[in-house]
């Protein structure tokens, strides 16, 4: 029980909200600030298709420095990384720069990948023994990734009814449901 | 932040567990017949027949070998009445706890490699 709460909050829980801050947030952002939907779309598509082999190194490198580092640097790194991103991504959209955004998608795709990558998977199959691998691993995920980072939409979309600011939304929807 | 915090206090480093360990040779060993390396090819035949083995595990006393089918239909024009050790492989043996990441490990070294095998005070299987 205590493994899978582990993996489930303090792993994929806590990543949870920091993929969908990347991968779909990230997109809204932009059309929030009025970017049309069909660029936001282009840019997180092309960020992601860019980012592809950060899944792989970092995958690779938590085989040399370890799984829990590479884990912490992808939950924590992103938290710290948020603020000024999104900061600099609000003015970017106003603005316009589509060069600068599509930098600062890929920051948020490159980070995203560090967490996200194979340290994640081998931490899930190396923390649980044989016997329930494949059950506690397929439920702590789908708890994590559906449940925890599932709501952070809603997180986001409830806290800007009451602070009518993206940014803040964001920022502190993200927070609260880590 | 928060939930993460559980990991970073409670987290453990699981880089160099061997996800397979728990499982032990004696989980995959299927029962054998253990003949004696001086009983002849045509007792250790029919011995092998009426256990309906597939193959033998032959004792010599300070090591091991195997003899399965091919190996013996192969081994009759010797004589039914050849020692079953002059044709048997000899071959490394695992103990039953042996973990299967190291059990593999001699499979893989066993060239042809048809299995170690497992003992519990004298071979099993």
């Amino acid at each position: 029980m205590f493994l899978v709460l582990l993996a489930w909050i303090g792993v994929i829980g806590a990543h949870g909200p920091v993929w969908y801050t990347n991968q779909l947030i990230t997109k809204y952002y932009m059309q929030w600030h009025g970017i049309s939907p069909s660029v936001a779309s282009q840019i997180l598509f092309f960020a992601t298709l860019g980012a592809v082999w950060v899944y792989v190194l970092f995958g690779h490198l938590s085989d040399k420095v370890g799984r829990r580092k590479i884990l912490l640097l992808g939950i924590y790194g992103n938290a710290l990384l948020f603020i000024p991103i999104f900061w600099l991504m609000r003015q970017a959209a106003l603005a316009e720069n589509i060069a600068m955004l599509c930098g600062l998608v890929y920051i948020c795709t490159f980070f995203n990948g560090i967490g996200y990558s194979g340290a994640q998977s081998a931490f899930l199959l190396e923390l649980f023994p044989s016997r329930i691998r494949l059950t506690a691993t397929a439920f702590t995920y789908n708890l994590g990734y559906g449940i925890t980072g599932g709501l952070t939409p809603f997180m986001i979309t409830l806290i800007y009814r009451f602070v009518q600011d993206w940014f803040i939304a964001v920022i502190s929807g993200r927070r609260s449901s880590r | 932040m928060i939930m993460g915090l559980f990991f970073l206090i409670k987290g453990k480093e699981t880089l160099g567990t061997r996800i397979w360990s728990e499982f032990v040779a004696d989980k995959f060993k299927k029962e054998a017949v253990v003949v004696n390396a001086n009983d002849t090819i045509r007792d250790a035949i029919n011995k092998m027949i009426a256990k309906n083995g597939r193959g033998l595990i032959v004792d010599y006393g300070t090591g091991v070998g195997v003899a399965y089918r091919r190996l013996l239909r192969g081994a009759v024009e010797k004589g039914l009445d050849a020692p079953i050790g002059e044709i048997a492989l000899k071959t490394p043996c695992v103990e039953i706890n042996e973990p299967l990441p190291n059990v593999l490990e001699v499979m893989d070294h066993q060239t042809p490699g048809p299995f170690p095998c497992a003992r519990r005070e004298g071979s099993s299987g």
